[in-house]
């Protein structure tokens, strides 16, 4: 306090000399009186200074006045106002020396000039100073404030600092973060009452190595999170602008990154139907280039569950015709495992079958009679054809219940097979295609007839709630009338064929965030833009579908198809 | 996304004061950690205070655990259920997506209640209220003096009840709501199914006894 005073006093008398105008002395000291620490010196006072106005000469006297009036509430330990009657307490100053203590009483009763005082002050601050500094250095040892005035005692310094609580905004590894400019020092001033605009962070001890970078100029806090913190972090609170600066904590969260939680447990070993948690494969058959991948998803992989989804490639080449089923087995059902890898096995080898046979293949046989694939004849047909093949998968489902391929502990029941089931048979015409799917639940395939452009080829499903699916091991997909069907059933004829892609909902539910999303021609495109660099070959798009997307860790199949001579190159 | 929200409908009325307030603070400070560490949790539950006492009040709205900053609560004045009831319907009914072409919706919102007292408005207007949103799993639990009853009709057979509100009982409660989180979040998104009733969740433990 004494080395703020005689800082004070020093720049007053330097500026007297200069006769320059000066900050409000009055308010300077009683700042230093409100904030009870010498948070204002000499310098930052002089700092307030307005050096171009001319200090009257009468008004040195009423500085001094000033200066002797809010000294005396220093040394009393007061914020009220000026007490006339100061000397009786006055030698309770202390350490102060005794001659500024003396020219201080004289003050009332006659004229002292700022010299006088700054001088007085001087005369042995040294010893006043170190007493100072080891009063405030030691906690046990009682400050001079007390020494000074018992009957008011001057504010705590840390007590009566009114109870803050500010918590930064959550961050997380891996994601940028910031705290805009000034926003901690707002949020504690308003807790506080401080004024805002005033209020700045000088100081904030953020974790070693942490990845985010306080600035003490404009009190932002921003980087990207490396590690996960939960705790408190220390700061300095500069209530305005000449204050001193406030202990402070504020809490700060920094979460793990969301991939890093999740395990990769293996699948048991002795449980029925195992399954690998990959699979994928490459083939070229007749004018088509196959690349399939199917991947376990990381909700299964973080419980060392199976991966539940399948798929299978058939190609009837007497007559060109390419089969492809992909299939999702429910998590819900025991060995939903088995009944996606039964169910489009089953499906794909009644299509293999029944296509390439000249006898059985219906639309082969009308398009030789109409010689037009948009016949609706060979619609119908290929309906029938599909409808059947899904059928067929339906019993084997069945079958494998009474008749188990594998020993299970318990008799199983249809539902414990259950598995969606998407068919989808192609055939290259010229530059097009034919295409038809039959789908019975999620996921869905889709096709581009060049690069720009795709849509869907199944229809999307969705309940009112999320989560409503239908499984091929349901008696109402597979009811045989019309309406039904052509819930299921979808068919196109292109005169391009660029792709088309038949995926498990793993793929569709990330990649395709709603049903208007899967019927907006420029998603399939943007998805073909990102897959067609990872078709290279049947290992690169199985590490593409490692890709992380949050909420969506449900296994991912994803079968594409492909001109025979398209190269697979990335183009960009 | 499709988002699990959960609704933590906490009693702060006077009766809670002292210790059982603090201790369905740490509860809640617990759960949240405690879900943190669960991927599935961490990205499906968002999770929603609102607390009831003279009035109810919707303390945070519905957050992802990420950014989900757990709040000061204070016990104070009666037992406003009826209206808490009301007002959880309400944010649900304002918050939980539903299906549209353009979004997926959000799985069934999942209700915890918990009370110590006997509610001081009208009980059955927020009731009614309540009953015309579509829940998840409704879980209620009877603190003590609480009418496990009343609580019945709020949440069927979903009612649990602590014998006391010592720390080891709430702190229970809490985990076994963490539990039931983490079981529904995975639930629904590895096998698409929702939580609906209490013999779905995991068993409580035995400092919750199951009112039937």
């Amino acid at each position: 306090m004494r080395s703020l005073v005689a800082s004070v006093a020093k720049t007053l008398e330097e500026m007297h000399a200069q006769q320059r105008a000066h900050g409000d002395i009055e308010a300077t000291l009683k700042h230093c009186l409100n904030e009870s620490k010498d948070a204002l010196d000499g310098e930052n006072f002089k700092a307030r200074a307005l050096p171009t106005d001319e200090l009257p000469v009468d008004a040195l006297q009423d500085d001094v006045q000033t200066f002797v009036a809010c000294t005396i509430k220093i040394i009393r330990g007061e914020t009220s106002e000026v007490n006339a009657s100061f000397q009786a307490n006055l030698h309770r100053g202390g350490d102060w020396p005794e001659g500024f203590l003396t020219l201080l009483e004289e003050a009332s009763t006659q004229e002292v000039s700022i010299s006088d005082l700054s001088q007085a002050l001087d005369s042995n601050s040294n010893c006043a100073k170190s007493a100072e500094e080891t009063a405030s250095d030691t906690a046990t040892t009682t400050p001079p404030a007390e020494q000074i005035e018992t009957e008011t005692p001057p504010k705590p310094l840390t007590s009566s600092q009114p109870v803050v609580k500010v918590a930064l905004r959550n961050a997380t590894v891996g994601k940028p973060y910031e705290v805009e400019p000034g926003a901690i020092a707002t949020a504690i001033a308003t807790q506080r009452g401080d004024r805002p605009e005033y209020a700045r962070v000088s100081h904030l001890q953020l974790p070693d190595n942490c990845g985010l970078v306080f600035d003490e100029m404009t009190g932002r806090v921003a980087g990207t999170p490396t590690h996960p913190f939960d705790g408190v972090l220390s700061l300095d609170y500069v209530p305005s602008r000449s204050a001193q600066s406030i202990p402070y904590n504020v809490s700060l969260l920094i979460n793990p990154d969301p991939a890093s939680l999740w395990k990769d447990l293996p699948s048991p070993t002795n449980a029925p139907y195992p399954k690998e948690p990959f699979d994928h494969s490459e083939e070229t058959q007749g004018p088509f280039r196959v690349v399939a991948a199917s991947r376990r998803g990381r909700s299964h992989a973080n419980r060392g569950e199976f991966r539940d989804d399948d798929f299978a490639i058939g190609y009837a080449s007497d007559t060109g015709w390419l089969v492809i089923a992909v299939a999702d087995g429910a998590g819900s059902a025991t060995y939903s495992r088995a009944g996606s890898k039964i169910a489009s096995a089953a499906a794909k080898q009644r299509l293999v079958t029944v296509l390439n046979s000249r006898q059985h293949n219906k639309a082969e046989i009308l398009y030789s009679q109409h010689q037009d694939w948009e016949h609706p004849e060979i619609r119908v047909s290929l309906c029938r054809i599909l409808y059947e093949a899904a059928l067929k998968a339906h019993y084997e489902l069945q079958s494998e219940v009474s008749n188990p391929s594998d020993p299970l502990p318990t008799a199983a029941t249809l539902r414990n097979y259950d598995t969606t089931l998407i068919v989808l048979v192609l055939k290259k015409i010229n530059e097009g295609c034919v295409a038809a799917t039959f789908a019975i639940g999620d996921g869905g395939a889709g096709l581009l007839p060049n690069p720009e452009e795709g849509f869907p080829i199944t229809r999307p499903e969705g309940g009112d709630y999320a989560g409503q699916t239908c499984f091929l091991t349901m008696p109402e997909p597979l009811k045989d009338n019309q309406a039904n069907l052509e819930r299921h059933f979808h068919f196109t004829v292109q005169k391009e064929f660029c792709a088309a892609l038949a995926m498990t909902d793993g793929i569709t539910d990330p990649k395709f965030p709603s049903d208007a999303a899967f019927a907006d021609p420029a998603q399939w495109s943007a998805l073909w833009t990102e897959l067609h660099p990872a078709l290279s070959s049947s290992e690169t798009l199985l590490e593409w579908m490692n890709f992380f997307s949050p909420g969506n860790h449900d296994d991912r199949t994803l079968v594409a198809v492909l001109p025979a001579h398209a190269t697979s190159a990335p183009n960009s | 996304m499709r988002r699990l929200p959960v609704y933590l409908v906490l009693d702060t009325s006077g009766s809670m004061s002292g210790e059982p307030i603090q201790q369905v603070k740490n509860g809640v400070q617990m759960l949240v950690s405690a879900l943190r560490q669960d991927p599935q949790a961490l990205e499906t539950a968002y999770l929603s205070i609102i607390t009831f006492d003279s009035s109810a009040r919707e303390v945070v709205p519905l957050t992802d655990l990420p950014s989900f900053q757990t709040p000061d609560i204070q016990a104070t004045g009666i037992t406003s259920m009826g209206e808490a009831l009301s007002l959880v319907a309400d944010c649900a009914k304002r918050d939980v997506v539903k299906a549209s072409a353009t979004k997926k919706a959000d799985w069934r919102p999942m209700v915890f209640l918990m009370t110590d007292g006997i509610p001081t408005d009208d009980f059955q207007k927020g009731l009614t209220r309540f009953k015309e949103e579509r829940w998840g799993a409704v879980v209620a639990c009877a603190v003590d003096s609480a009418d496990a009853s009343l609580l019945q009709q709020i949440a069927g057979e979903a009612v649990v009840k602590l014998d006391t509100s010592d720390s080891a009982s709430l702190s229970a409660f809490f985990k076994w709501v963490t539990a039931s989180i983490s079981t529904s979040s995975k639930s629904v998104q590895t096998t698409g199914k929702e939580v609906e009733g209490l013999d779905q969740l995991p068993p409580p433990p035995p400092e919750i006894q199951v009112v039937v």
